[in-house]
């Protein structure tokens, strides 16, 4: 791999590069520094002129004189079942002392946009065993939640207790309105939505 | 292009900038499509800065390297136009997601390319024209029975149009000839046009019919014309969705064109699954067949979700040419505007007002202006009504994509979540919202519904507003103290906001009222206002007129549907109350 001598300028986390063989938008950059370190960046900005890249740690030790080399590759990671149980960087290497990730597939890690015709609706509940967001706030399956917080709020503890007790009820079973049974007996609340806002999708669209 | 220059069809890239991408060594125009890198995305050319072309790619862009080839198609962003377009659900650059499921899977990749209408699937066309007839652009020279609908097929709006020299019936694709002109011009039911430029029309006609939409807040208070241009601000559960749906179902439009620019995934899978499946009240039919939409979700290209607004409307205004009435909303315009904010800034402009670009303003208008109620080439009358969706963050109003929609719409309905929370629905806020096209429409109401109408509009909104006045002061020092007078009138405001603004949309009677109930609403209410007034003067209490009881049944009217006789028999009982409570 070739590795280029050509920073022109370095300014907070930005390196300018500068006389390069043409870089791919978003490619994965290794930055050696003299003390043989190397750090990671990404292609911001890229041109036949100046390439721009942008550098995931601190650029403390890279000088004129450090080492360029572009990967040819976006960022990508392995993955594999393996990965269950292991603790990684922010990377994606491991940090737990074990052996390196066998990897089933290498998968880029921005991912591709789902297509809104493949998706179905998401309409399976999950029970955290929480009483106030499985019955006022309800999670469901394939939904994104983000958790608001303030400095003094127990968020880390919060975050790990619900995936632990985590559950998918099979739904005709279990609904989540039998347990309100008893009040209403017979009828379910008045609140519960009318049932064609909730169609029932035919297996052809749902994504697997 | 310079005299004697070959055209240079083939370029270079040479720099890359997200979305932004710019060219060197290309003969091109603004706004022509080519085809960027390798991989042979689609882009859009959007800057000439001497030799260097830039370049809004509607794909993502990582990998790509300068000194890939850079192709001109030397045509304009198009869309195609012909039968097949209703049903059908596009990304904001016209390519069905249907067909892209099966072209490569639940994932939308790169460099995928599918025409936006099918090309093998043949048409049952019907000319309504015969060889020696004269036609020119614009003109209807057949119908195919598309869903329950009936397309017309045109002469291309830019054709010159002459004598026929053959046409036939019989099963064609969109491609194949349907009819050719004496001078040679064949004439295929596909059309492409641009997607920035305005279908031309004859003429545009004042928007002085309203928009029926059988709600009663909109229909009876705050109006949109046909042709006309809406704002719905939707805070978060403030019922966007039904209030929409409401639309998309009952209001008197023959086509419904949605796109949903820059929403959630699961919240576009909801419309994508519902509308199929919704019924048209009106034909039986699921709600899709006069349907088109339009879906660019939060996570795909930014530069699409730019286009796809403008590929809507386009698709929009071809309805329209064909004499259709179509209501087109975009949900949401501020992801739109955002959309146009991150190619801005990547082009490096001026930002204006927080960072949106300065023709921010310029941009929007022109995209409402495309709205209008028109007589279209070959003369039949058309309209596009446009309701934006504007989110503005955290709901404050004075940002300014939300300003400067203001400043074009003319009809705002203000989602109050307030009021949802209430339980009162639809949750449009009476005191904000506006309709600018009440002078306009004024005449069709006199005609069409009733000369009083006018007046008891003005009346109720009248009552509303010094409902409002007075409960502050009811706040303060509780309704007893108010004159009696006024104890009525708060009375006589919470029948108005109770019987007449609330509606059921789950109901099926009440999900559509039409102008004629609501007429006979309004005057039952306005009715017992005056018997209040009147037994007031004679001397009755507030609380001998509060305590009337037929009023009780009022609210019953809007789940029957035949209720004049129980209307009559209300007002009736009214009456009697009245009369009875004079004798003693």
């Amino acid at each position: 791999m070739k590795e280029y001598r050509t920073v022109a300028q370095i300014a907070g986390p930005l390196v300018f590069v500068e006389k390069t063989e043409p870089v791919g938008y978003s490619e994965l950059v290794n930055i050696v520094t003299a003390d043989g370190t190397v750090k990671r960046g990404q292609v911001l900005d890229t041109s036949d002129e100046i390439v721009v890249v942008q550098v995931f740690e601190t650029t403390a030790g890279i000088g004129r004189d450090s080492g360029i080399r572009f990967t040819g590759e976006t960022i990508k990671m392995p993955v594999g079942k393996d990965m269950l149980g292991r603790i990684l960087s922010g990377g994606g290497k491991p940090i737990d002392g074990g052996p390196d990730i066998v990897p089933e597939k290498r998968l880029e890690i921005t991912g591709a946009a789902i297509n809104p015709y493949a998706r179905s609706s998401p309409e399976d509940f999950i029970q955290t065993g929480i009483s106030t967001i499985d019955g006022t706030n309800t999670l469901v399956r394939g939904q994104k939640l983000p958790i608001f917080s303030h400095r003094v709020c127990p968020t880390t503890t919060w975050r790990s207790r619900s995936p632990a007790r985590q559950r998918c009820p099979a739904r005709p079973k279990s609904s989540p309105w039998s347990s309100l049974r008893w009040a209403s007996p017979g009828k379910r609340p008045t609140t519960s939505w009318p049932t064609s806002r909730r169609p029932a999708l035919s297996s052809a669209r749902s994504c697997s | 292009m310079e005299k004697g220059k070959e055209n240079r069809t083939q370029g270079v890239l040479k720099r890359i900038s997200g979305p932004v991408v710019t060219a060197v060594g290309l003969d091109a125009h603004m706004y022509d499509v080519v085809k960027v890198g390798n991989e042979e995305l689609m882009g859009e050319v959007i800057k000439i800065q001497g030799e260097n072309i830039i370049i809004q790619v509607y794909e993502d862009t990582a990998g790509i390297r300068p000194g890939e080839p850079v192709g001109n198609t030397g045509l304009s962003l198009a869309v195609e136009l012909g039968p097949g377009l209703l049903t059908s659900i596009y990304d904001g650059i016209q390519r069905p997601l249907e067909v892209l499921v099966d072209k490569m899977g639940n994932f939308i990749e790169r460099g995928v390319s599918a025409p936006g209408l099918s090309h093998e699937k043949k048409w049952e066309f019907v000319p309504t024209v015969k060889k020696g007839d004269e036609v020119k652009a614009g003109d209807i020279i057949g119908t195919v029975q598309e869903t329950n609908i009936v397309h017309k097929v045109m002469v291309p709006p830019k054709a010159k149009g002459g004598k026929i020299k053959e046409i036939s019936g019989g099963s064609f694709t969109v491609d194949e000839t349907v009819c050719v002109l004496e001078d040679g011009t064949e004439i295929a039911m596909l059309q492409r046009w641009p997607v920035r430029v305005p279908r031309p029309v004859t003429e545009k006609l004042n928007p002085d019919i309203p928009l029926i939409t059988g709600q009663r807040i909109l229909d009876g208070l705050f109006p949109i014309a046909k042709g006309g241009t809406a704002a719905i601000p939707g805070p978060f559960g403030s019922g966007k969705t039904v209030t929409q749906q409401q639309l998309a179902k009952w209001s008197d439009a023959e086509i419904v064109v949605y796109i949903g620019c820059g929403e959630r995934g699961n919240e576009m899978t909801e419309v994508l699954t519902e509308f199929p499946e919704l019924e048209d009240p009106k034909t039986g039919k699921p709600l899709m067949e006069r349907t088109v939409l339009i879906a660019n979700t939060s996570n795909m290209p930014v530069a699409a979700r730019e286009a796809s607004v403008y590929t809507g409307i386009t698709i929009a205004e071809y309805f329209r040419d064909m004499g259709y009435d179509v209501s087109l909303m975009a949900d949401s315009t501020s992801r739109w505007a955002e959309a146009m904010r991150e190619i801005s800034s990547r082009l490096e402009e001026m930002p204006g007002e927080e960072g949106y670009p300065a023709y921010l303003a310029a941009r929007l208008s022109e995209f409402y202006e495309r709205a209008g109620r028109v007589i279209s080439l070959n003369g039949e009358g058309g309209s596009v009504s446009v309701i934006g969706a504007v989110s503005p963050p955290g709901g404050d109003f004075s940002e300014p994509v939300t300003q400067n929609t203001l400043r074009i719409v003319k009809v705002f309905w203000a989602l109050d979540a307030k009021l949802s929370q209430r339980r009162h629905f639809p949750a449009i806020n009476w005191l904000n919202s506006y309709s600018l096209y009440l002078d306009a429409l004024n005449e069709w109401y006199d005609k069409e519904v009733s000369p009083e109408w006018n007046p008891l509009r003005a009346w109720a909104m009248g009552v509303l507003q010094k409902e409002a006045e007075l409960q502050e002061i009811v706040q303060l020092v509780g309704s007893d103290a108010l004159p009696d007078e006024e104890q009525v009138t708060i009375e006589v405001a919470r029948m108005i906001r109770e019987i007449f603004l609330q509606q059921n949309a789950y109901d099926a009677v009440d999900t559509f009222c039409p102008m004629s109930k609501q007429y006979d609403m309004m005057k039952a209410i306005k009715h017992f206002a005056d018997l209040a007034h009147t037994a007031q003067a004679g001397g009755a209490t507030p609380q001998q007129v509060i305590a009337i009881k037929s009023k009780n049944e009022l609210p019953q009217i809007k789940f029957i549907r035949d209720y004049e006789p129980e209307l009559e028999k209300i007002m009736k009982d009214m009456e009697a109350e009245f009369d009875a409570m004079r004798t003693v």
